[in-house]
């Protein structure tokens, strides 16, 4: 099969429940994307061990639009085709602040429990 | 609503460009890293995943209207209606027949009870006011007495009184029988109805008796005596022969006060002496001839203004006790002549409605056991869509969706029918000699009637049908499996089949009872042989003869006429018996004490008649002798009574040589001649005390000949009575000329109808439950195909087959039949009241109908038993 990348299945992360939304926010914390755009984002700052399923990329895109999180218009895109555009909102703003200080309480915590004794 | 759908609309297209944008990247990125373009175009697809539910997880998350969620459904439904034709086609029709019939009925209902009087300025507060003294059953009051009512009540804004007349109206020669209202002044004020054309009766023109020669044309009368010509008002006209002026129209809509009296033309009440030739006694308290219609003033009850009149009655009672003794006043809703056809019309069209609705219940079980049929066809269907994670609630919403189109179709058609119905009954004119209309227009409340009953019975019998289908155990369902599973007795579509056999029989058989009963009334003995009578009326006052005169023309007709070749004997009545207007007279018998009170007077038919009449219409004399030359004017008075007269009034003994009279101040007169008893107001009356007294001696201008024809049929006689008529009067307007037979189809008219929609409900339950009964058994056998197959297989022989298809049909239908003629039992007993000459436990009426529907059932089984007998073992095995 070939794939774009070179990442074998095996070193891949399986994404925690519930984290997918709040990683679609972060990425878009660096301006608008599309659809595209975001799952590439995820995968490249991941150094491609997160692949972001796109049967679960795109309903979570819809699903924040649906929250208010985020907002989304069609743009030219710099290949110079029409592409749907998502931005934070406001309310996406806040929303991430709080997942992001929930994380880091749930990473530490997780993380403690895991020290070796 | 329609935003809503393009917004949609909408964000379906974005998606697509938002996938397609997203798979063009994935493609070119693999293109560029070496890929070729097709298989990266693959590639990125697969990788993708399923795009479909990809969408339509997104669609949910978009949230769907409610409406869209209809919408879907509704084409869901559709396409899945379409793929089953026949049982689409079954269902609605048979939810058209019962909800068709249901309709007309209640469009009936609607007509006669529900609306207010047509035409009519807040109909609710109209009233008819009844008098009641001694037997009178129709609303009458006389005019003395209406004139006291509407002078001392505090409860009414205003009484009126009317008149019902017959007048010639035309040219002499050229004239028309046409009926009419003589009313009072107030009448038009009263009721709120304002002229179409011109102006109405009002007041002024009531004040002298006998000088307002004036009349007040209906829209109708109008229109069918002088073609709607627009310069009637002020035109003179000939009212039996007496010049009246055209003071104006009535708008289209009023019909009277009378729902099934529509008149022609309204007159002056001061005319009334004029009109009738004095026959109707304005002054006289006893002569009870008036309707009367008030209107009730705001805040006031029925009840209390009842109460209030009946203290007025109680007064005038004390003041007239010979003609007001015992007065009881009732008001009732006007339109049906007061009291006296409300009970009665209510009692049949509820019954009617009854039935009706029990027919809607067999087609409803019919859909259910369809529905139900057609749920276990669908089974595998329904459990594939489980599977794959539908939700329960979505199968039994679309279920119940599907139902409710089929039913609202079915309406839809029911009401059509019922639509056609009542404009047939519109454009039927009932015959009668009078101004009769039969009307039920449907209007919206039928319609919305329709709808409810639709979507009652879709979700009434649809829900339990949906639950059963959706409650499928998948794993058997999904190996296609139908013989399996363990064979139940009882399914609930068995219930239904024995629930459909049972209402059947129970509706059969109220439905033979009933008929029976009315053909039983029908061929009770009237009294006379009304077959091979001709008759033609005339009332020679309407033409301005005066009693000599009129008394001469009498005799020189009868005389012309029985020498025509083809009569053999004719006479002179009054009224002939049984065509609505019969009068009745208080009876005094001679010898025994005057009762004090008018109430407790005994009252008897009266006719007045020629010689030769009783011979003319072949009734029985049983002793003393008709009249003859003896009864001459001036003469000695005597009367003919018949056999119950002589049994009630003169307890039994002897009638002949007894004296009697109708007043207290009257001339008696004596019983010369006993005849039997007949039928005088109508086919269901017990039998009732008549008397008749001879022309000779008590003149009456109005006359009905009736002829016995010779080897000729009645209505070709008339041509040569006319002539012989003509030739003594060319002027004469004659009137109801025709057979006897065809005056008296009124008469018969109400029993015959009757008769016909109780077979007409009948055999619409017998054909449903016919279909049902089939439905059910044919698809029991085809469930059973594989099991009957492996039965033949090992041996089983057709006889067993066939036996043991029978053996659970006969359970059903044998079930059905007990619990239908254990409720017909029960039934019977309400029936009994109405029953005439017929036992609510009629034995043969049981075994008719105990016969009918097991052949019914005998033969819905037969053919899928037949299927079954035919399997191929071999093949059933293989099928499934």
């Amino acid at each position: 099969m070939a794939t774009p990348n070179n990442t074998s299945g095996e070193n891949r992360i399986e994404l925690l429940q519930g984290t997918l939304d709040m990683l679609v926010l972060r990425t878009l914390q660096w301006g608008p994307q599309h659809g595209h755009g975001v799952g590439q984002a995820i995968r490249q700052s991941s150094a491609d061990l997160l692949l972001i399923e796109r049967g679960s990329l795109y309903p979570a895109l819809h699903r924040l639009e649906a929250r208010g999180l985020i907002a989304s218009e069609w743009k030219a895109s710099d290949l110079n085709r029409r592409a749907k555009y998502y931005r934070l909102t406001a309310a996406g703003r806040k929303q991430l602040v709080a997942e992001q200080s929930k994380w880091k309480l749930l990473v530490r915590t997780i993380a403690r429990v895991m020290r070796p004794a | 609503m329609r935003w809503d759908f393009w917004r949609r609309k909408r964000r379906e297209t974005d998606l697509d460009d938002e996938i397609a944008h997203d798979l063009a990247l994935d493609a070119e990125e693999r293109i560029r890293s070496g890929a070729t373009r097709q298989e990266s175009e693959w590639a990125s697809r697969r990788d993708f995943g399923n795009v479909p539910l990809l969408k339509e997880g997104i669609r949910e998350m978009w949230g769907w209207s409610s409406l869209e969620r209809l919408g879907r459904d509704l084409r869901y439904g559709w396409r899945s209606l379409r793929k089953s034709p026949l049982f689409a086609t079954m269902a609605m029709l048979s939810l058209a027949l019962g909800i068709g019939a249901n309709a007309s009925i209640f469009s009936v209902i609607n007509a006669i009870l529900l609306r207010p009087l047509p035409g009519v300025e807040r109909g609710s507060e109209v009233v008819s006011l009844n008098e009641n003294v001694g037997g009178n059953t129709l609303p009458l009051v006389s005019y003395p007495d209406y004139r006291d009512f509407r002078d001392r009540n505090s409860v009414l804004t205003g009484l009126a009184g009317i008149g019902f007349v017959p007048a010639s109206v035309g040219q002499k020669g050229d004239s028309q029988r046409m009926w009419g209202f003589t009313v009072t002044g107030n009448y038009f004020e009263l009721l709120g109805v304002k002229p179409l054309a011109g102006r109405l009766i009002q007041p002024e023109d009531d004040k002298v008796r006998g000088g307002h020669p004036v009349m007040v044309l209906s829209y109708t009368g109008w229109q069918k005596r002088f073609g709607g010509a627009s310069n009637i008002i002020g035109a003179k006209v000939q009212v039996n022969g007496r010049e009246f002026t055209v003071l104006g129209v009535t708008p289209k809509g009023f019909f009277g006060t009378e729902l099934f009296f529509a008149p022609d033309v309204f007159f002056s009440m001061a005319m009334e002496k004029e009109l009738e030739g004095g026959s109707n006694d304005l002054d006289r308290r006893s002569n009870r001839t008036f309707f009367a219609v008030g209107r009730l003033k705001p805040g006031i009850g029925m009840a209390r203004a009842e109460s209030a009149l009946n203290g007025i009655g109680r007064q005038l009672a004390e003041e007239y006790p010979q003609d007001d003794g015992g007065m009881k006043i009732a008001l009732s809703p006007p339109g049906l002549a007061g009291a006296f056809l409300r009970g009665p019309i209510i009692g049949f069209v509820a019954a009617l409605f009854g039935i009706s609705c029990m027919v809607l219940l067999v087609a409803c079980t019919n859909l259910a056991s369809m529905l139900l049929a057609r749920a276990g066809d669908k089974r595998k269907e329904t459990a594939i869509r489980l599977a794959l994670g539908a939700g329960r609630g979505v199968l039994i919403r679309q279920l119940l969706i599907e139902n409710l189109m089929v039913a609202l179709l079915g309406g839809a058609a029911g009401a059509l029918l019922a639509l056609w119905i009542t404009s047939a009954l519109a454009a039927w004119h009932p015959p009668v000699d009078l101004p009769m209309i039969v009307s039920a227009p449907a209007d919206i409340r039928v319609f919305l009637f329709a709808l409810g009953v639709s979507t009652v019975t879709a979700l009434l019998f649809g829900l339990l049908p949906a639950l059963q289908a959706t409650k499928t155990d998948l794993v058997p369902a999904l190996k296609n499996d139908a013989a399996t599973t363990r064979f139940r007795y009882w399914h609930l579509r068995d219930y239904m089949v024995a629930a459909q056999v049972c209402l059947s029989v129970l509706l059969l058989f109220c439905s033979v009872l009933v008929v029976k009963s009315l053909r039983r009334s029908l061929e009770a003995p009237i009294g006379f042989q009304s077959h091979g009578l001709a008759t033609v009326s005339f009332d020679l006052n309407m033409q301005g003869y005066d009693e000599p005169r009129g008394r001469e023309f009498q005799r020189r007709m009868l005389e012309k006429v029985r020498q025509l070749p083809g009569v053999g004997s004719a006479a002179l009545v009054d009224n002939i018996p049984l065509t609505l207007s019969v009068p009745w007279n208080s009876i005094y018998i001679e010898g025994k004490p005057v009762p004090k009170r008018a109430s407790e007077v005994p009252s008897a038919y009266a006719f007045t008649i020629s010689p030769d009449y009783f011979h003319t219409m072949r009734t029985g004399l049983i002793s003393g002798r008709e009249f003859d030359a003896r009864d001459k004017q001036g003469g000695r008075p005597v009367a003919i009574v018949n056999s119950a007269f002589a049994a009630r009034l003169l307890d039994g003994s002897s009638p002949l040589g007894r004296r009697f009279s109708t007043g207290p101040t009257e001339k008696p007169m004596e019983i010369v001649g006993v005849v039997e008893t007949g039928k005088y107001f109508n086919l269901t009356e017990q039998a009732h005390a008549a008397f008749w007294t001879p022309l000779e001696i008590s003149y009456k201008s109005k006359a009905c000949l009736v002829a016995r024809t010779r080897a000729i049929p009645p209505a070709s006689a008339l041509p040569s009575i006319r002539r012989a008529v003509r030739d003594l009067d060319p002027y004469i307007a004659l009137f109801a000329a025709g057979s006897v037979d065809d005056q008296l189809t009124w008469t018969f008219f109400a029993p015959r109808i009757a008769a016909i929609m109780l077979s007409a409900f009948g055999m619409l339950a017998l054909v449903l439950s016919a279909t049902g009964i089939y439905g059910v058994m044919a698809y029991a056998v085809s469930r059973r195909t594989r099991e009957i197959g492996i039965r033949m297989a090992i041996g089983a022989t057709q006889a067993q087959v066939l036996a043991s298809v029978a053996r659970n049909a006969a359970t059903l239908i044998g079930t059905g039949l007990v619990l239908g003629l254990g409720m017909a039992l029960a039934a019977g007993r309400f029936l009994e009241r109405i029953l005439y000459g017929v036992k609510p436990g009629d034995p043969l009426t049981f075994a008719v109908v105990f016969a009918i529907m097991l052949g019914i059932g005998a033969a819905a089984t037969f053919l899928p038993a037949r299927r079954a007998t035919r399997i191929d073992p071999m093949q059933a095995l293989r099928q499934e």
